[in-house]
Parts: C-alpha cells; sequence; structure tokens
C-alpha cells in the first residue's frame, strides 16, 4: 500500500513550512542585510507555501499549518521581475512604508483603500505577479472564511451568520480584477461574460473563485431535517435557501468553465492542472448532492436575473452538468489512475441516484453496474487488512506504538503487488 | 475518518438502533457541518486507513462518503438489489489513493545532467505552467545558473542547487507527460529526476544539515510534484 500523493504533499508543505516559519519568511525584512530583490524573492517563497498550504487544506479537510493572522510579511509586488529595473517598483522594493501603503489584502483593507488599489492596478496591467497576487488574496479570505465557517471547536449556530461577511469580501475580490483577468461580472445588471478559455489566467482565477464559493456556501445545502419521527420537513429561512441555490449555482458555472468537449491540451496549457480533479470533484459532488435532494430551487447558470426555476429546470441543468462532468473525469481518466478511480465513484453515485427520483437514466448499459461490483469489492478487500484479518501467530508481541497493535505487522510482511480492480474494468463512457 | 458523533460507526450498524427510527419516505439528514470536529474512527487501523489520514469536514470526500451512506439507505428502502451497494467508507471514497506499491527507483549518480536541449524544454514548461502559480525561484538568477552549470565543466554546481534543478524538472516532466502522452517509451524520467534531488538534499552522515533557504525550496517543491503527480506511468506500463 503506497501513501498518497497527497500524503506526501501535505508532509513536504508542512515541513517547508516550520523551516520557512523559522527562518522568519513570515515576517516583514527591514535592514540591510537583504538585498531588496532578495526580500521579494522570499516573500513569494513564503506566499507560495500559504497557497499551496490552503489548496491541501481544502483537498483534505484538515488545519492549515499556517495561520494568516500569524504573519507580518509583505504582500507579493504585482510585478514581474522584468520590471523590478523600473523606477516605481524600485521606489516600492525598497520603501516599507509605500508598499504598504498602495498593497493590502481585501479581507484588511477599507473601501477607500480597496478602491485606491485597484485603480492603481487598472494602471499597471495584468502581468503574472498580478495574477499571483489576486491568487493568493483570494486564498487569504478563504483561509479566514474556512475558519470560520468549519471550525473545529464548538460551534453555534452563528458561523452561518459569518457567511454574509465572507461573500461579500468575494464580492470585492471579483471587482478588483481588470478586464484582462475579470472572467465575469458581478453585477448582475451587466451583460454576461463568458470565461475566455484561451486564457490562463482566466481560468485559473475562474476556478478558484467559484471553487471557493462553493465550500463558503456549502455549509447551507443540507438534506432537509424532519421532525423527529414524522414526516414533516422543518421549514428553513430564506437566507438558508439562497445560499443553498448560489452552492449549486456556482458548482454549474464551475463546470461551465470547461469546454464541452474534453481537451486533454487545453487543460495542460489553460489550467492550473494539479488541482483540476478536485475541483470537478468538488464541483460535481455539489450536483450529485442536489440530485438526491432535488427539492431545492436552484438558479442554472442562464438565469442571471435570478428568477426562480421551478424544480423541473433546475434538475435537467444540474444533470446535464452532472454528465459533462463525468465526461471530462472519463477523458482525464485515460492519463491518470487518481481521475479513474474518481470517475468510478460519481459514475455509481450517479446512476444510483438518477434511478431513485426517476430521472433519464435510460442509456446506462447493464454493464456498468458489474464493473461497479467488481470495483465495490476490490475496495472492500482494502478493509481486510489490519489487525482483525491478521493471523494471529503464536508468540504474537505487540510491538505498536500503543494497544490498538495497529502496526505491528512484520515489515517483511510486505503485501504483494495488488492491481486495482476499478482499474481492470474501465468501460467507455457514453451519455 | 470524518468527524461526527452522532452518526453511527461504520463497523456498527446495531448503534443506528439508538437514534429514532425514520419512517421510509423521509429522508435522512446529512447534516454534519454543525457538529465539534470528532475522530470516530482509528485513522491509524489499517494500511488503507493511515494511507488517507483523517479527512476532514471542508473535503469533498467526506461529502461523497456521506452522500453514499444516503444513498445505500434510500436504496435499502426501496429493497433494490444488492448489487447497487456502494462501500462507503472513507478509504473508498478517496480517490487520491494509491493501492499499489511502486519499489523506489534509485539513481546512481545524483549529480549527473540530462541533455541540455531537453533540460532547456523542461525548465521553460515550468516558468510557464507552475511557476505563476507558485513563484518560488528567482527566475533571471535561476536561468543564469543554469547556463553556468553547463557551460564550464569546473564550475561545479552546489549540491542543494542541483537538487531545486532536478525537482524543477520532475514537476515540468510531469507537465509534459500530460501534454504528451505516449505508452511504451521510457517514462520514468521524473522518477530519475526526484531521485536525484532526494539523495542530493539529504547529506550524508548522523546529524542531517536540515537548514536553510534553499531547504525550503526543496520542500516546497517536492510538495509540488507530488500534488501534480499521479501514478499515471506504472499503470501504462502495465497495461498496453
Amino acid at each position: 500500500m503506497d501513501i498518497s500523493d497527497i500524503l506526501r504533499s501535505w508532509q513536504a508543505n508542512g515541513r517547508a513550512a516550520r523551516l520557512a516559519i523559522s527562518m522568519g519568511l513570515n515576517l516583514r525584512a527591514d535592514g540591510d542585510q537583504i538585498d531588496p530583490v532578495s526580500k521579494e524573492t522570499r516573500v513569494r517563497i513564503w506566499w507560495s507555501i500559504f497557497a499551496l498550504e490552503h489548496v491541501l487544506s481544502g483537498m483534505t479537510g484538515r488545519t492549515p499549518c499556517v495561520d494568516y493572522q500569524s504573519m507580518s510579511v509583505y504582500l507579493p509586488l504585482p510585478y514581474d521581475e522584468a520590471q523590478f529595473q523600473l523606477p516605481e517598483v524600485e521606489e516600492l522594493l525598497k520603501s516599507a512604508a509605500s508598499r504598504e501603503r498602495r498593497l493590502q489584502w481585501t479581507i484588511h483593507a477599507s473601501t477607500t483603500e480597496l478602491n485606491a488599489r485597484d485603480q492603481w492596478f487598472r494602471t499597471i496591467g495584468p502581468s503574472q505577479s498580478l495574477y499571483f497576487f489576486h491568487l493568493v488574496d483570494l486564498s487569504v479570505i478563504m483561509h479566514a472564511a474556512t475558519n470560520t465557517v468549519y471550525r473545529i471547536t464548538a460551534t453555534t449556530d452563528c458561523f452561518r451568520s459569518k457567511i454574509p461577511f465572507y461573500q461579500e469580501k468575494l464580492q470585492s475580490w471579483l471587482s478588483s480584477l481588470q478586464p484582462a483577468f475579470a472572467f465575469t461580472t458581478y453585477n448582475a445588471n451587466d451583460a454576461r461574460k463568458n470565461v475566455a478559455c484561451d486564457c490562463r489566467e482566466q481560468v485559473s482565477l475562474a476556478i478558484a473563485y467559484y471553487s471557493s464559493q462553493i465550500i463558503l456556501n456549502r455549509p447551507c445545502l443540507t438534506h432537509p431535517d424532519s421532525k423527529n419521527g414524522t414526516n414533516i420537513r422543518i421549514p428553513r429561512s430564506r437566507f438558508e435557501k439562497d445560499t443553498a441555490k448560489s452552492c449549486v449555482h456556482f458548482a454549474l458555472a464551475l463546470v461551465s468553465v470547461l469546454p464541452d468537449k474534453p481537451d486533454l491540451k487545453w487543460i495542460v496549457n489553460m489550467t492550473p492542472w494539479w488541482i483540476l480533479l478536485h475541483s470537478i470533484m468538488r464541483a460535481l459532488t455539489i450536483l450529485l448532492i442536489q440530485l438526491s435532494i432535488s427539492l431545492v430551487p436552484v438558479m442554472t447558470t442562464d438565469g442571471e436575473q435570478k428568477r426562480e426555476e421551478n424544480e423541473g429546470e433546475g434538475a435537467e441543468a444540474v444533470r446535464d452538468a452532472s454528465k459533462k462532468a463525468l465526461l471530462w473525469l472519463h477523458t482525464m481518466a485515460s492519463q491518470d489512475s487518481s481521475s479513474k478511480r474518481a470517475f468510478h465513484i460519481c459514475q455509481r453515485l450517479f446512476y444510483l441516484i438518477a434511478p431513485a427520483k426517476a430521472l433519464d437514466s435510460q442509456d446506462v448499459p447493464s454493464a456498468v453496474l458489474l464493473a461497479g461490483q467488481e470495483a465495490s469489492s476490490g475496495l472492500q478487500r482494502l478493509g481486510s487488512f489490519g489487525p482483525g484479518s491478521m493471523k494471529l501467530q503464536e508468540g504474537f508481541v505487540n510491538w505498536g506504538p500503543d494497544y490498538t497493535a495497529s502496526e505491528s505487522v512484520d515489515e517483511q510482511q510486505q503485501v504483494p503487488l495488488s492491481l486495482d480492480p476499478v482499474l481492470l474494468s474501465f468501460d467507455s463512457y457514453e451519455f | 475518518m470524518v468527524g461526527n458523533k452522532s452518526l453511527p460507526r461504520l463497523q456498527d450498524s446495531v448503534s443506528r438502533s439508538a437514534t429514532p427510527i425514520p419512517s421510509a419516505s423521509s429522508s435522512i439528514s446529512v447534516e454534519f457541518l454543525d457538529e465539534v470536529a470528532t475522530l470516530t474512527e482509528d485513522p491509524n487501523r489499517d494500511d488503507a486507513s493511515r494511507a488517507t489520514g483523517y479527512i476532514g469536514k471542508a473535503s469533498e470526500i467526506a461529502w461523497l462518503q456521506k452522500l453514499c451512506t444516503k444513498v445505500n439507505k434510500l436504496n435499502t428502502n426501496r429493497e433494490q438489489h444488492r448489487l447497487s451497494h456502494i462501500e462507503d467508507s472513507v478509504t473508498s471514497m478517496d480517490y487520491h489513493l494509491d493501492h499499489m506499491w511502486i519499489p523506489e527507483t534509485v539513481s546512481p549518480e545524483p549529480r549527473s545532467l540530462p541533455p541540455k536541449p531537453w533540460a532547456a524544454h523542461l525548465l521553460s514548461i515550468f516558468f510557464k505552467s507552475v511557476s505563476p502559480s507558485f513563484p518560488l525561484i528567482n527566475k533571471s538568477l535561476f536561468i543564469f545558473q543554469f547556463e553556468q552549470a553547463f557551460r564550464y565543466s569546473r564550475a561545479q554546481p552546489s549540491r542543494k542547487w542541483l537538487a531545486v534543478f532536478n525537482l524543477i524538472l520532475a514537476v515540468g516532466f510531469r507537465c509534459y507527460r500530460l501534454s504528451e502522452p505516449v505508452s511504451g517509451e521510457d517514462i520514468t524520467d521524473d522518477h530519475v529526476f526526484l531521485s536525484r534531488a532526494i539523495a542530493l538534499s539529504t547529506t550524508p552522515g548522523m546529524t542531517p544539515q536540515y537548514t536553510g533557504l534553499y531547504q525550503v525550496q526543496i520542500d516546497l517543491l517536492l510538495a509540488i510534484y507530488y500534488l501534480a503527480s499521479g501514478q499515471v506511468n506504472q499503470y501504462t506500463l502495465l497495461f498496453d
């Protein structure tokens, strides 16, 4: 059994963060011992660690090891290295005061500061460094939001009241994007702008934004509660219903960023491909949850006028988007075993939910379910590892770190290479 | 291992009787986001659970698991065929999990350099595709060092520079493989780069010199590499 690469990544980034903190990379650097350009390099290293920690924390649902409130480090300059020679950039590199005056994270800044900052950004013009600034800005907002909304410690109902605060911050973030990066309009009255499929930065920011909105709104997308022992639904507040609708709306929006026809080259050239699978899975899971609820009214991505869709139309948009996401997973699965597993899991769920809710599933080939059963039994075999299945021999000694005796297996008893049955049963996928 | 003290443990279906049994037509609340995060299973109990680790409630893997439980329950109520039961443990929902154990590649000559055009190509892929989202490398400085490394045989790059270099090549190679999928060729280049990087970044002897800005970059690049990694190559080798 090999440990998952996500776990390896989690561990490596943890080491990087710990070492970086021991070197003060999370603190502002003044003084002459470090030249201005080197300071900027270190700033970017720190924020890269932060951005990656946020991604990994979102994938695993675990607490990040860096805290945005324990940093005094400067924000990364929205200028590329090639522009460092320009006089205005040199000034920013050298002067901490002017740097602080002009650059703030959206979550900390006042409205006046934000307006000034966004106007300044428009004069700079798009650059990769500005793109990075926007990306980290979004991560900082969501880092704070996730910390509040998905608290580990005692929760009261008031965490839901924090959601509008962060929704507002996300709107501010969206409005700070200049036209070259703007993938949508935040004002519902403007004409809808589609994500430019050929602009790498737009695609990446769009995926990050929609993925963030999903996470933020997710706590309100729940199955209806019933009063104990009865079928009477406990009524939900207006806010909860709207937030649930938004969650599904943003899941649909994320899927709509993808071209209709899956294209591996597009993935590599245009997306942050290292988190694409996770982003699609996040959106697809929401859609599957929605299909299983099918009672919450939903806005489709076409319905930007915020009109209420009746249940039938909303369900069709959700179903179509689910199929599109599955098609993408299927294509990605030809390259990547994680995608293959993800596809199998979601495909089975989709076809189990669909008949249960009497949606159109006439095109389901029966072979699919059989393949799924092999996969299921293969995966079930995994559960047989561990202390319960060990043949306890005479003279068994617990060499483990505690009394559960879970890690007592002799190191020589390597599990022989077992082929993942999920990967053997790979049918072609059709709508 | 999603924490929720009011949900029944996976292995213990008897405890479900502790909560009021809902009628067949009502849906079961899967609201778990309100609960205090609680560990109800042992992530240490077997290889699969150790490989997955704890999965918290903000992860879509946790959402999938809860959904599966619900779907299973609904289908039980409808007396569907047993085939439709989905294994709803968290490790079954963890699509990142790999069931295959791959022996590690060990490169005998960590300091050797790949051909320069190939290295330059991978470097440019890295700077175009990955670096904008993770600008941890000072590009102009690095390119200068790269040219030096290939120009003079006597200008020996430092161990750590080589470690960073190999990791950049490894990440660049992953991107390259995604865009140029060809089976049957030698497609384990990134494993070679990775093993060189690891060999170079660990110092021999009792006390490892685990310090310095380079080490931060090395660990960050490793984290990026693993995130970008799927175990593609092995399966292509076996099944094509």
